[in-house]
């Protein structure tokens, strides 16, 4: 799996740290999604596509 | 309660339960260790140390309990802890049973445990599937 949530964080200038702190997750969580190393829950996926105003079919690669 | 779930973390790599992060956790620590400690070296009825000692313990138990539950995790970490408890579990279910094997154990408490920790994960598969 890849992601491009890293891309889409950017643009809209948000740390790690602050990205994690709105989808109510740690930051380790947030590097591991990054990296595609962590598979997430529909929820999880569903609102880090809203944090970041994009869709989870855009910000995740299968 | 007592303690403040923001004094601890999450124990993940000692074993289960809290550890201290602050200087409050520590007092908060001490604070049921020093009665125990006053209580087992006065000279009084053995009796009573047992109580007394059993109050706190199970006050801080239940304490305990409810600071962890105020403890947030998200759904990574809450992942890793049931895969790390499952495993946790399944070793000591295959050690008590080597060694049930060994000392030629047929203790009924013994298999009585073993028979309800099957019933708890039935009612909590049922629980789940449910939900």
């Amino acid at each position: 799996m890849k992601t491009k949530i890293k891309e889409y964080r950017a643009k809209l200038n948000l740390t790690q740290d602050q990205l994690a702190n709105l989808v109510g997750v740690r930051r380790e969580t947030i590097v591991f999604l990054e990296q595609g190393r962590y598979n997430p829950s529909l929820k999880l996926a569903h609102d880090v596509a809203v944090t970041l105003k994009t869709s989870i079919d855009k910000l995740f690669i299968f | 309660m007592i303690g403040n779930a923001k004094w601890f973390n999450v124990r993940k790599y000692t074993g289960w339960g809290l550890t201290p992060n602050c200087w409050q956790g520590w007092a908060y620590i001490f604070a049921f260790i020093f009665p125990i400690a006053i209580i087992s070296n006065l000279n009084i009825d053995p009796n009573y140390k047992n109580i007394f000692s059993f109050i706190i313990v199970g006050i801080l138990l239940i304490d305990t309990l409810h600071m962890m539950s105020q403890i947030k995790k998200d759904e990574r970490e809450k992942l890793h802890e049931a895969i790390a408890d499952r495993n946790a579990l399944w070793f000591l279910l295959f050690g008590l049973i080597a060694w049930g094997f060994v000392k030629q154990i047929m203790d009924p408490i013994f298999i009585g445990i073993l028979l309800a920790a099957t019933a708890v994960k039935a009612i909590t598969q049922i629980y789940l599937r449910d939900k």
